[in-house]
C-alpha cells in the first residue's frame, strides 16, 4: 500500500516537474521513486498482508508479479531521456501517466476483489489509451488510440459484464470464501472475465486490437504495451484464476487449451507476410501470450514460477526488440523490415542485442526464451497431451521464420555504403544488461527460478 | 602432505600448462613456453612419487556435481585413485615427461611448437582424466580427450593432405569404438541404475555366469577397446598415426593412449569374470591381433610402420593377457612396454632427426659408428621387447605366455610363434639400421649427426628403466613377491593361474636358444651393404603381408564406397526431391493461410468487435452446451 502511494506522489511531483525548469529531474526523480517504491514494497509488506478491507494482498505469488513490474518500468524509465527534447507530448505528463498506469498494473496483480481489479483495469487502461495517442501530430497515433479506447471500452464492457454474473453467481465481489449459488451462471461469468483480460494481453480471438495499435502508438508507447500491460494482465489473469479454478469444471482445461492454440496459430499464420516490424512483433506477442497461457493449464500456486519466468524472458526481449526500432525508426523515419538492411554494418552493437533478443523470442537455444518454452512445455506433456505439445513445437519452430527474416537483414550488405552511427552509452549499457540477463538465463534458469520459489 | 591436494595438482597442473601456452605461447619465447609445458607433467610427476609414499588406502572424492535427474542418477565431476590408478599415473606422468623433455629437442625448430606443446598438455590432462575419473562418464570423457588429442597431433603438419587423412582415419575408426563404448554405458546406466565405477563393480554379487545383459555390455565395451587399443577389426588406423611427429607415436599411439583400453577392460574386470563367453572372445581377438600385426611387420621397409605394428602386435598380447582373466599381467605388460616402446619410438625419432626425415630402412645402415649413444638405447629397447632374459620385456612376455599356456597349449603355440615374429622383425629393424654398411648417397652421410643432449637424456631414463622394468614382477621360480601383482591386488580382479616350475625352466631355455638362432640369422642377412635386400621382388605370401593383407582396400571396397554411393545418392536426390519438398510444403502453406486472412485484420473496428463477440460466444457455447 505505502509503495503505491509512493508511486502516486511520484507521479503527481513530475507532472508538476514538467510544468517547471525542472525538465532535467523528471527521470531521476521518476527512478527514484520506483525504486523506493520497489523497497518499500518488499520490506514494509510482510507475506500475508492485506490492504483495504482484504481488498487486496501481500502474497508471494502477487509480490513476484510486482516486482517484475517495477523492475521493467525501471528498465523502460532511461529511455525515455530521448522524448526529452522533441518527443510526442511533454516529458513530465508522459512520465507521470506512465507512473499512474504502473499503479494500475499493481492493483491489476494483486486484487483479492473484482471492484479493486476493475479500477485497476481502467487506471492502467486510460493511461495507455493517452499514451497510445500522445503523438498529437500524426495521424495514425491518433487512430491507434480511438481504436484501442473503442475496443478497450468494449472489452472493460465485457469484463463489467462478467462481473455482474459472478456477483449473481456467487452474490459477493470477493475472490475467496464464496458461495456459488448458480454454478452455471458461474461458469459463464469466469468464462466472460476471461474474456475480458484475455484482450488485454492480446489473446486470440480477442487481438485485433494489438497490431493495429501497436503500429500506430509511439515506439517507446508501444514497448510499455508489450511489456507492463501484459505482466499486469497476465498478474491478473493468474490472480484471479488461482481461486476460481478449484471450482471449475474439465472445461477450464479445454479452454485454455484451446484459446492458446488458436493464439500460436493465428498469431503465427498473420505475422509471415508482415512487412513492419513492429505489426510482425505484435503477432509473435499474441504468440507468446499463447505460450504463456500453456502454464495456466493445471493451474496451481507452484506452477506461479514458471508463468513469470516466461514473462520475464517476454519482457526482456521484447523490452530491446522494440527500443531497437524505436532507434532504426527514428534514424530512418519508418520501422519497414527494409529500413533494417545492413544494421550490423551501421551499428552492429544494436544489430547484435537486437538478434539475442529475436533469437529469445524464437525460443533458440541459449537464451531464456528456449528455457521459458521449454518449462511450459515440459509442463504440458506432464499432463498427459503430447499432441498439443508436438503442435506447439512446430508452431515455434516456423516462428522461427519470420524471427529470422528480420535477422538476415541486419547481416545483408546494403550496396551503397552507409554511415555508421552509435548509441548513447547509457542506452548501451542498459540494453547490454539485459542481453546480458537473457543470456544468463538461458544458460542458468535456475537463478530465477529457485529465487521466485523463494 | 595431503592426498587430495596431490591429486590435484596431478589432475590440474597440465591443464594449467595448456591454457597458458594456449593462450599466451606465442606471446614469449620458445625456451619458456617449452619449460611451462614441461612443467605440467613434471610437477604431476613428483606429486604422483609423494602420493605414492603417503598412499594407504584409495582415495576418492567429488569436485561437484556435473549433472543429474534429482534423486535418481547423479554424475559427479569425481576422481578417484585406487592402486591401478597409481600404477597408470607413474606411466602416464613419467613417460608423458620423458617425452616432453625429448620433444623440446625434436620440435624445437618447428613453427607450431607452441601449438604442438599445448596438445601434448591437453593429451596429458585428458589420459589423467581417464584414469582417475570415478565414474564412467568421467572416464568417457577423457576417451574422447585423448582421442581428440591424437586427431590433432597426427594431423599436426596439417599442410599435407595425406596426414590429414591418416588424421582422419583414425578419428572415425575410433568413433565406430566409442559407439561401441558409450552404447556399453547406457546400458549400464540402465542395468546397474549407477555409473559409478566402485558401485557398479560392488553390485555384482547374485548376477549369474554368462548373464546376457552382462554379455552384451562387455561386448559393447571390448567394441570400444578394438577402437582405441588398435585391436582387430579396427586396428588399421594405428599404422597410419605414425604420420604424427614422432613423439606423439611414443607418447600417445605406443606408451599411454592406447593401453586405454586394456585399462579399461581391466578396470571392469569384475563385470569380465561375469562373462566367460567374451572373455573368449577378447582372447581370441587378442591372438589373432598378435600374430597378424606381427607378421605384416616383417615386411615392412618405413620404420615407424614396423614400431606401429610391433605396438599392435604388443596390445595383442595384452589382450590376450586380459581374454585370460590375469589382468595384472595386462598392466604389468602395459608398464614395460611404455618403457620399451617409448624407448623405441624415440630411438627411432633420433635416427629420423639425424637422417633429416628419412624413414626408410633401405636408406640407413652402419648408422652404430655415426649415433653411438642412439645405437646403444635402440639395441637395449630391442633386446628388450624381444624378451631377453633379464630386461622389462622377458619377465612381462614370459608372464602372458605362462598364463596362456596354462588356459590352453594352442593359445600359447600362437603367441610363442608370434614371439618370434617379433624378434626376426625387431632384429631385421636393428640390423638395418644399425649395422653393416650405410645403403644411402655421400652426400648424405655427410650429414648426419647424432642427437642433442636434451633429446638423447629421456632415452638413458628409459634405457635404464627397461632394463630394470621387469624387476618389479619377478616370477615366483626366481623371487617371493610379484610386487606389481601384490600391488594391484586391491585393485583388480584376477582369476588365479597356476603353472608349473618345469614349464618356465623350459620356456626360458627355448627363449634363449631360439634368440641366439634369430639374432645369427638375421645378423646373415640384414646386417649388409645392399639396400635390394629390402626392395627384392616379393613371393605371393610376401607380397600379402606387405600389402598389410589388403585390409585397407577390403574396408575401402566393402564399407567406404558403398556409404559413399549412400551419401551422394543423399545428396542428389534424397535430400533435393523428398527433403526440400518436405520442407518447403509447410512454409507454403502458412503463407497461402496468411496471405488468405490479411483480410480478416481490415482495419475495421466494427468488424474486430464482432469476431471478439462471436469468438467469445464460440467459447460459451462450445464449453457450456
Amino acid at each position: 500500500m505505502l509503495s503505491m502511494i509512493i508511486l502516486t506522489i511520484t507521479g503527481v511531483l513530475v507532472l508538476f516537474l514538467g510544468l517547471g525548469k525542472g525538465k532535467n529531474f523528471i527521470l531521476p526523480v521518476a527512478g527514484l521513486g520506483v525504486l523506493t517504491a520497489m523497497w518499500s514494497y518488499f520490506h514494509y509488506n510482510p507475506i500475508g498482508d492485506q490492504w483495504m478491507k482484504g481488498m487486496m494482498s501481500m502474497e508471494a505469488i502477487p509480490a513476484a508479479f510486482v516486482g517484475l513490474l517495477l523492475s521493467c518500468t525501471l528498465l523502460i524509465i532511461p529511455f525515455l531521456n530521448r522524448y526529452k527534447l522533441r518527443g510526442p507530448g511533454e516529458l513530465g505528463d508522459f512520465a507521470g501517466i506512465i507512473l499512474f498506469a504502473v499503479i494500475g498494473g499493481m492493483m491489476m496483480v494483486s486484487h483479492e476483489d473484482l471492484m479493486i481489479l476493475f479500477l485497476g483495469i481502467e487506471m492502467l487502461s486510460i493511461a495507455m489509451y493517452i499514451l497510445a495517442g500522445s503523438d498529437r501530430r500524426i495521424i495514425q497515433s491518433n487512430e491507434a488510440s480511438l481504436k484501442y479506447l473503442i475496443m478497450g471500452s468494449f472489452a472493460s464492457a465485457i469484463f463489467l459484464f462478467g462481473v455482474g454474473l459472478y456477483y449473481v453467481a456467487t452474490g459477493t465481489f470477493k475472490l475467496v470464501d464464496f458461495k456459488i449459488i448458480s454454478p452455471e451462471i458461474f461458469a459463464i461469468s469466469i468464462m466472460v472475465i476471461f474474456a475480458g483480460l484475455a484482450f488485454k494481453v492480446s489473446l486470440a480471438p480477442f487481438h485485433f486490437w494489438a497490431p493495429d495499435v501497436y503500429q500506430g502508438s509511439p515506439t517507446l508507447v508501444t514497448a510499455i504495451m508489450a511489456t507492463v500491460v501484459k505482466i499486469a494482465g497476465f498478474g491478473a489473469l493468474f490472480q484471479f484464476l488461482r481461486h476460481q479454478v478449484m471450482h471449475t469444471g474439465e472445461w477450464y482445461y479445454w479452454l485454455i487449451l484451446l484459446v492458446a492454440i488458436s493464439s500460436m496459430v493465428i498469431g503465427n499464420v498473420m505475422a509471415f507476410g508482415q512487412r513492419s516490424v513492429k505489426r510482425l512483433l505484435a503477432y509473435s506477442g499474441v504468440v507468446q501470450a499463447g505460450f504463456i497461457l500453456v502454464g495456466f493449464l493445471h493451474l496451481k500456486d507452484e506452477n506461479s514460477w514458471m508463468i513469470v519466468f516466461y514473462l520475464v524472458a517476454y519482457v526482456l526481449a521484447s523490452l530491446v526488440s522494440f527500443v531497437a526500432i524505436y532507434f532504426v525508426e527514428s534514424k530512418k523515419g519508418s520501422d519497414d523490415i527494409s529500413e533494417f538492411k545492413g544494421l550490423f554494418f551501421q551499428n552492429p552493437f544494436l544489430a547484435i542485442v537486437f538478434t539475442i533478443a529475436l533469437l529469445s523470442l524464437g525460443g533458440g537455444p541459449l537464451t531464456a526464451g528456449f528455457m521459458a518454452k521449454l518449462f511450459v512445455l515440459y509442463h504440458a506433456a506432464g499432463l498427459g497431451s503430447p499432441l498439443f505439445v508436438v503442435l506447439a513445437l512446430i508452431l515455434a519452430v516456423i516462428s522461427m521464420y519470420y524471427y529470422f527474416k528480420v535477422i538476415n537483414q541486419f547481416f545483408t550488405k546494403e550496396e551503397e555504403a552507409t554511415s555508421e552511427w552509435k548509441l548513447d552509452w547509457t542506452y548501451q549499457s542498459v540494453l547490454l544488461l539485459i542481453s546480458a540477463l537473457t543470456i544468463c538465463l538461458g544458460l542458468f534458469p535456475y537463478l530465477l527460478t529457485q529465487w521466485i520459489g523463494a | 602432505m595431503n592426498p587430495e591436494l596431490l591429486i590435484h595438482i596431478i589432475l590440474w597442473s597440465p591443464l594449467l600448462g595448456f591454457i597458458v601456452n594456449g593462450l599466451l605461447g606465442t606471446r614469449y619465447n620458445h625456451t619458456i613456453a617449452g619449460t611451462i609445458a614441461c612443467l605440467g607433467p613434471l610437477a604431476g610427476f613428483v606429486a604422483t612419487v609423494l602420493l605414492y609414499f603417503s598412499f594407504n588406502q584409495p582415495i576418492s572424492f567429488s569436485y561437484y556435481k556435473w549433472f543429474g535427474a534429482e534423486g535418481h542418477f547423479n554424475i559427479d565431476f569425481s576422481v578417484m585413485v585406487d592402486q591401478l590408478t597409481l600404477l597408470m599415473l607413474f606411466i602416464v606422468t613419467g613417460v608423458g615427461s620423458l617425452i616432453h623433455v625429448y620433444s623440446l629437442g625434436y620440435m624445437g625448430h618447428d613453427k607450431g611448437f607452441v601449438r604442438f606443446m599445448s596438445y601434448l598438455n591437453l593429451f596429458i590432462f585428458s589420459m589423467l582424466l581417464l584414469i582417475m575419473g570415478s565414474n564412467l562418464v568421467m572416464l568417457f570423457a577423457g576417451w574422447e580427450g585423448v582421442g581428440l588429442c591424437s586427431f590433432l597431433l597426427i594431423g599436426f603438419w596439417f599442410k599435407n593432405p595425406e596426414y590429414n587423412k591418416a588424421a582422419r582415419k583414425a578419428f572415425v575408426m575410433n568413433r565406430v569404438g566409442d559407439l561401441g563404448f558409450i552404447l556399453g554405458i547406457f546400458m549400464m546406466g540402465m542395468h546397474f541404475k549407477s555409473l559409478d565405477i566402485s558401485t557398479i563393480l560392488s553390485s555384482l554379487d547374485g548376477i549369474q555366469s554368462n548373464d546376457p545383459q552382462i554379455i552384451l555390455i562387455t561386448l559393447l565395451l571390448f567394441i570400444g577397446v578394438c577402437g582405441k587399443s588398435a585391436q582387430i577389426p579396427l586396428f588399421t588406423w594405428l599404422p597410419d598415426a605414425m604420420a604424427g611427429p614422432t613423439p606423439v607415436s611414443a607418447l600417445i599411439h605406443a606408451a599411454t593412449m592406447v593401453t586405454a583400453g586394456i585399462y579399461l577392460v581391466a578396470r571392469m574386470g569384475g563385470l569380465y569374470n561375469l562373462a566367460p563367453f567374451t572373455l573368449d572372445i577378447v582372447l581370441w581377438v587378442g591372438l589373432a591381433t598378435a600374430f597378424i600385426a606381427a607378421t605384416i611387420a616383417l615386411k615392412q621397409n618405413d620404420i615407424k610402420k614396423v614400431l606401429a605394428y610391433s605396438t599392435v602386435s604388443q596390445l595383442g598380447y595384452m589382450v590376450v593377457a586380459l581374454g585370460c582373466a590375469a589382468y595384472s599381467s595386462a598392466i604389468f605388460h602395459v608398464m614395460t612396454h611404455a618403457f620399451f616402446k617409448a624407448l623405441l619410438f624415440l630411438g627411432a625419432g633420433s635416427v629420423i632427426h639425424g637422417l633429416h626425415g628419412e624413414q626408410d630402412l633401405s636408406k640407413m645402415g652402419g648408422l652404430k659408428g655415426l649415433m653411438k649413444s642412439t645405437h646403444v638405447v635402440f639395441l637395449v629397447a630391442t633386446l628388450a621387447i624381444v624378451g631377453c632374459p633379464p630386461l622389462a620385456g622377458f619377465f612381462s612376455k614370459d608372464e602372458i605366455l605362462a598364463v596362456a599356456f596354462s588356459h590352453h597349449k594352442i593359445y600359447f603355440v600362437i603367441l610363442a610363434l608370434t614371439s618370434v615374429f617379433t624378434a626376426w622383425y625387431m632384429f631385421r629393424l636393428y640390423f638395418g639400421t644399425f649395422q653393416g654398411q650405410y645403403r644411402g648417397s655421400e652426400e648424405s652421410k655427410s650429414k648426419i649427426h647424432e642427437s642433442p643432449m636434451i633429446m638423447l637424456a629421456p632415452l638413458f631414463v628409459l634405457a635404464v628403466l627397461s632394463i630394470i622394468g621387469g624387476f618389479a614382477g619377478m616370477p615366483e621360480i626366481i623371487s617371493q613377491h610379484h610386487y606389481i601383482s601384490e600391488f594391484l591386488k586391491p585393485a583388480l580382479a584376477d582369476q588365479p593361474h597356476h603353472v608349473s616350475h618345469f614349464f618356465e625352466y623350459t620356456l626360458w631355455t627355448v627363449t634363449v636358444i631360439a634368440l641366439v638362432s634369430i639374432v645369427w640369422l638375421t645378423y646373415k642377412r640384414y646386417a649388409t651393404s645392399d639396400p635390394n635386400v629390402f626392395n627384392k621382388k616379393e613371393n605371393f605370401l610376401g607380397t600379402l603381408l606387405k600389402d598389410k593383407y589388403y585390409l585397407d582396400e577390403i574396408y575401402q571396397t566393402i564399407l567406404v564406397n558403398p556409404l559413399k554411393s549412400l551419401g551422394s545418392w543423399s545428396k542428389n536426390v534424397f535430400d533435393p526431391v523428398v527433403i526440400d519438398h518436405f520442407v518447403k510444403l509447410p512454409g507454403f502453406f502458412v503463407t497461402e493461410a496468411g496471405q488468405g486472412l490479411k483480410p480478416l485484420q481490415s482495419g475495421m473496428i466494427g468488424w474486430y468487435i464482432m469476431s471478439m463477440t462471436i469468438g467469445l460466444l464460440t467459447l460459451i457455447y462450445l464449453f457450456l452446451f
